[in-house]
């Protein structure tokens, strides 16, 4: 901000709306650069086409030329979810088992130790040679990548539950069905949050990366993979964007509305 | 160990009508200790050794002892979270095998559920013990929230509370399941004066119109002397028993009420200033 802007007697309606979408302004005023270079012909290459065209093939992609990036999107955003569904379950019941018997969690730690450093993609290689390159190649891969950071979430969750807590909630002496569902789970959720985004954020460039090495069905990996060698440069920039768009909008639309209903309306969110 | 009746506290003939010492005990530590074994390299810490006292029913009796004396590990014991490395310790003439329902406890630290209102962690008990349907559940946390002092507050959450709000949902939610057996742990040590005051006051209410057996435990030698119908002191760790006193000052209790007084200095000569913190 200009600092003649800063001093409250200054601001305007217009220097607030500038503020306000201040980041989506530097992006606009980007493209506007990057469109007027082209436009003058002081940019020209085939590999970098302006952002006009992008946009162009974004929209026919989406809503003509059957589809084909709508499709690609909804094939990719499937395999995201059902893979991400899967390793939250997966991960976060592992991290609360850990969580809840230390010796369970000794147990697994060094497995999951050693996984850490592992690239998502380094199990593509592995699993196609045990069952082909499919679908469930990808969506295992998405697993794979995100159950890491949800599992280590849910341990550190659980083990945050006071002491107090846990006996106040023996003292019940209830089933452990229920000791799970009404202290166990919620008690972990609400130091999970940043865990769930970052195994989400994982999960989408395992989904990606996935899809451009596997090649099986439609996808905005198998998309902007094929544009390319069929030379259709807008697709390719189009499919990058929707993914860079998509990706911003789970991370920041979905958690933090999650976060809205839950841990803000608790009065936890710091 | 021989009572200090015969000091400040006159017995009156209320508190020998509901018959104090002819009612048969209800818990009944015997030669009681527990060690906690050293961890890496350290010696091992006798938190309590050879402690005998009996519970009498439907009483108030608060465990008085400096900081870190044993008395918290007794109650904890009671409530069978943690377990006696030698003597008895029997409820009902039963050994005490972890936690139950029977025995609601509260801590100094305002256990609540951030995740629930004010309403929901009052009915958490409730719904624990699977024992009533949907609308009683309903209908009993919310006579609680009345009982305690927190209408207008019912539907809202732990952390937008004071602390002396949340201690009293964490009282109202142990009340709501009539437990048989209610243990304080240093309930109010945390609270600023004026706060403290007000709930020794209503739990003092509360304590008599209920058939409740309390176990308090404090350092505070007004506030025991203020909520107690027995006082147990203990001394510095290792913890011993020193002395049994009965209150039997009329209620309700004023901090500077007539009595207290005397009874706060014999306490304090007896305890010395280790009670203090």
């Amino acid at each position: 901000m200009m600092p003649a802007l800063a001093t409250p007697h200054a601001r305007t309606r217009l220097t607030e709306v500038l503020e306000r979408y201040s980041s989506l302004w530097v992006v606009l005023i980007a493209c506007a650069v990057w469109q007027a270079a082209v436009a003058t012909g002081l940019l020209h290459n085939p590999a970098v086409p302006a952002p006009g065209a992008v946009l162009a093939s974004l929209y026919r992609g989406m809503l003509e030329r059957g589809h084909i990036l709508l499709f690609a999107t909804l094939g990719t955003v499937l395999r995201l979810l059902l893979g991400y569904a899967i390793a939250v379950v997966f991960g976060g019941a592992l991290g609360i088992l850990a969580g809840r018997h230390p010796d369970f969690g000794a147990a697994v730690n060094p497995i999951v130790a050693l996984w850490i450093p592992l690239p998502a993609i380094v199990t593509i290689p592995v699993l196609s040679l045990w069952i082909g390159t499919g679908e469930a190649v990808i969506v295992l891969t998405v697993i794979f990548s995100a159950w890491i950071p949800v599992y280590l979430g849910a341990l550190q969750g659980t083990r945050s539950i006071s002491v107090h807590q846990l006996w106040v909630m023996r003292s019940y002496r209830a089933s452990a069905w229920r000791e799970m569902r009404k202290v166990i789970l919620p008690g972990a959720f609400v130091n999970m949050i940043p865990s769930l985004r970052v195994g989400m954020g994982y999960a989408w460039r395992a989904v990606i990366a996935a899809e451009i090495i596997v090649q099986h069905g439609r996808g905005l990996g198998i998309t902007i993979f094929a544009a390319r060698q069929f030379f259709d440069v807008p697709t390719m920039y189009a499919g990058v964007a929707t993914i860079a768009l998509l990706g911003l909008a789970l991370d920041h639309l979905v958690f933090p509305a999650l976060e809205r209903v839950t841990i803000r309306r608790w009065g936890l969110a710091s | 160990m021989t009572s200090a009746n015969a000091a400040p506290a006159a017995r009156d003939d209320e508190g020998a009508m509901t018959g104090g010492a002819s009612s048969a005990p209800v818990i009944q530590a015997l030669n009681l200790s527990k060690v906690y074994p050293g961890r890496d390299g350290h010696a091992p810490v006798t938190a309590i050794e050879d402690v005998s006292f009996d519970v009498r029913p439907r009483k108030f009796t608060v465990f008085l002892g400096p900081s870190g004396c044993g008395k918290s590990t007794t109650l904890h014991m009671i409530g069978g979270f943690e377990q006696p490395t030698g003597g008895s310790l029997l409820l009902k003439g039963e050994p005490i095998r972890g936690p139950g329902p029977d025995r609601g406890i509260v801590f100094q630290d305002f256990v609540l559920f951030p995740w629930r209102t004010v309403l929901a962690n009052i009915a958490f008990g409730l719904e624990m013990l699977k024992r009533f349907d949907r609308a009683e559940i309903k209908a009993r946390a919310e006579r609680y929230v009345e009982h305690l002092g927190l209408a207008g507050f019912a539907n809202a959450y732990p952390a937008t509370l004071s602390g002396g709000m949340k201690q009293r949902v964490a009282i109202a939610r142990t009340l709501a399941t009539q437990p048989e057996f209610i243990l304080m742990d240093e309930p109010f040590a945390s609270l600023d004066a004026q706060t403290r005051d007000r709930l020794i006051v209503d739990l003092s209410a509360i304590a008599s119109e209920n058939d409740t057996t309390f176990l308090f435990v404090t350092h505070d030698v007004r506030e025991a002397i203020r909520l107690a119908d027995r006082i147990v002191v203990f001394s510095p760790r290792p913890a011993r028993i020193v002395e049994f006193l009965d209150i039997t000052l009329p209620r309700p209790r004023d901090a500077y009420g007539p009595g207290v007084l005397e009874v706060e200095r014999y306490l304090r000569s007896l305890i010395g200033k280790s009670a203090e913190s």
